[in-house]
């Protein structure tokens, strides 16, 4: 072959590199909302999840899908759609959850498994929902009382209202129920060996050895939870550096700000303690993203009294466009000034 | 063998990407009962789906398989009458490396997924195994007389 023939071919494979790299964004950017939209209408629930779940990825570049999200939600009581539009539009979730809530009292017992699912799904953005939750704890249907463990663990504030339920649900008469609310405390414990034996242990009623390794998982959560013994991992994670040089960092730190979501999330469970966190934390109450401000603004009323630094920059939040936002600021500031949000 | 030396390059282009997704469409309609043109639409969905990201799979199956592509060209497409049979052998040995490597690891992967969800991540360093099958397909050349096809 001659040498131009071989450049010849040779330039067929960046062409083809260069067609997948346009594919990749064509299909992974805003331009295939509408055929992700499309798919929320597929009979099969497969592809229906798979969709929720990319519109998900793209957190808040798929605004323009939410509310065909919230109304699949709402329709279907879909936990997928719930999931994803949590991850993309804070209000609209927290809209989506005031709506639901009242299914929580419906006499279908389906109905009810499938919206305390749902508001899980919606996570943080569904705070409004843990009192009504809480009482979903007390539900004569096992599923239902399970699948509230697993919303509240999700959802996670308040926290001085959802870690007392979770503990108290370690002693739900029904094994699945206590399993479940054991998983729900992974999040703040390490994992050890006696951990994994009652996580792989069959949840029978009644069984001895099971309900040893119950209690003893128990005990082991109540003093974590005393412990607060995540508290620098938590603070590593929102600062993406080292623990000596946390709140430098933080202050210096501007890009992949949806990477905060998860440690902040994480901050506003754990507590006084994470005032350790409270500049890093007050640096975000001004972000741009409302989801970031309205977890800032959960973190500071968690800390509680020991925040009042965090009241200069709260003040404008109780103007912000997001009501969201504007709530959680509020309850922010009630706790700091020591009166219950 | 300039025939040869385009078909090797252009197979391997295809087999790059074409590969984990025909395994893929293979799966859903031998395992899961799909009609083909359902199972050609949920390929679009999962190429970027969270969990699956065929895309992703396809980019790391593509590395040894381009790096043969581009090998097949200029190694085979540049040969002289001399040399160019051995060579052809090599790269012979070469692909069949890369092709059963990763076709195995893909197999695993979408067939057997819960024994071999981490499978993608090896796909790009079966490219070692290029040097190696194509010394083997060198050493094959040696021992299996020329044949004439005319």
């Amino acid at each position: 072959m001659s040498t131009r023939e071989i450049l010849g071919h040779l330039a067929v494979l960046p062409a083809l590199l260069g067609l997948g790299a346009l594919f990749f964004i064509h299909e992974t950017g805003p331009a295939a909302i509408p055929r992700l939209l499309a798919t929320l209408d597929s009979p099969r629930r497969a592809e229906r999840e798979i969709a929720t779940g990319r519109l998900g990825q793209m957190g808040r570049a798929a605004a323009s899908a939410a509310p065909a999200l919230a109304a699949v939600a709402l329709r279907d009581l879909d936990s997928s759609a719930a999931y994803a539009l949590g991850e993309i539009d804070l209000d609209g979730a927290r809209d989506l959850a005031r709506r639901v809530i009242p299914l929580l009292g419906h006499a279908s017992v389906e109905t009810r498994r499938k919206t305390v699912s749902l508001l899980g799904g919606l996570g943080a953005a569904a705070k409004i929902a843990t009192p009504a939750l809480l009482r979903a704890l007390e539900d004569s249907d096992k599923l239902v009382r399970m699948h509230a463990v697993s919303a509240l663990a999700r959802i996670g504030i308040p926290r001085t209202a959802i870690v007392p339920a979770l503990i108290g649900a370690l002693d739900d008469p029904d094994s699945s129920v206590r399993y479940q609310a054991g998983t729900a405390f992974d999040f703040s414990m390490p994992a050890n060996s006696q951990l994994e034996a009652a996580r792989s242990a069959p949840a029978r009623p009644r069984d001895p050895a099971a309900e040893g390794r119950i209690a003893a998982w128990k005990s082991r959560a109540e003093q974590a939870i005393r412990d607060d013994r995540d508290v620098e991992v938590h603070i590593y994670l929102l600062t993406r550096s080292r623990p000596t040089d946390l709140l430098l960092t933080v202050l210096r730190s501007a890009g992949a700000k949806e990477e905060r979501i998860h440690p902040l999330h994480e901050l506003a469970k754990i507590g006084p303690r994470a005032v350790k966190a409270l500049p890093a934390v007050v640096a975000v109450l001004g972000d741009e993203n409302p989801f970031l401000r309205y977890l800032a603004c959960e973190v500071v009323a968690a800390i509680g009294a020991a925040a009042k630094e965090a009241l200069p920059a709260l003040e404008p939040l109780s103007r912000d466009a997001s009501p969201a936002v504007r709530e959680s600021a509020t309850g922010a500031v009630a706790a700091v000034q020591g009166a219950r949000p | 063998m300039k025939r040869a030396a385009l078909a090797l390059y252009y197979g391997a282009i295809s087999l790059s990407f074409g590969l984990p997704w025909l395994l893929y469409l293979a799966r859903r309609i031998a395992v899961d009962h799909e009609r083909p043109l359902d199972a050609v639409r949920s390929l679009r969905l999962v190429l970027f789906g969270p969990g699956e990201n065929l895309f992703l799979i396809a980019v790391l199956n593509a590395v040894p398989f381009l790096t043969f592509a581009l090998a097949a060209l200029l190694h085979l497409g540049t040969a002289g009458a001399g040399v160019a049979r051995r060579r052809l052998w090599g790269l012979a040995g070469a692909g069949l490396a890369i092709l059963f490597l990763n076709g195995w690891l893909l197999i695993r992967y979408f067939f057997d997924p819960s024994h071999a969800a981490l499978a993608p991540l090896a796909l790009p360093f079966t490219t070692v195994a290029l040097p190696l099958g194509y010394g083997l397909g060198r050493l094959a050349a040696q021992k299996v007389p020329p044949v004439s096809l005319y």
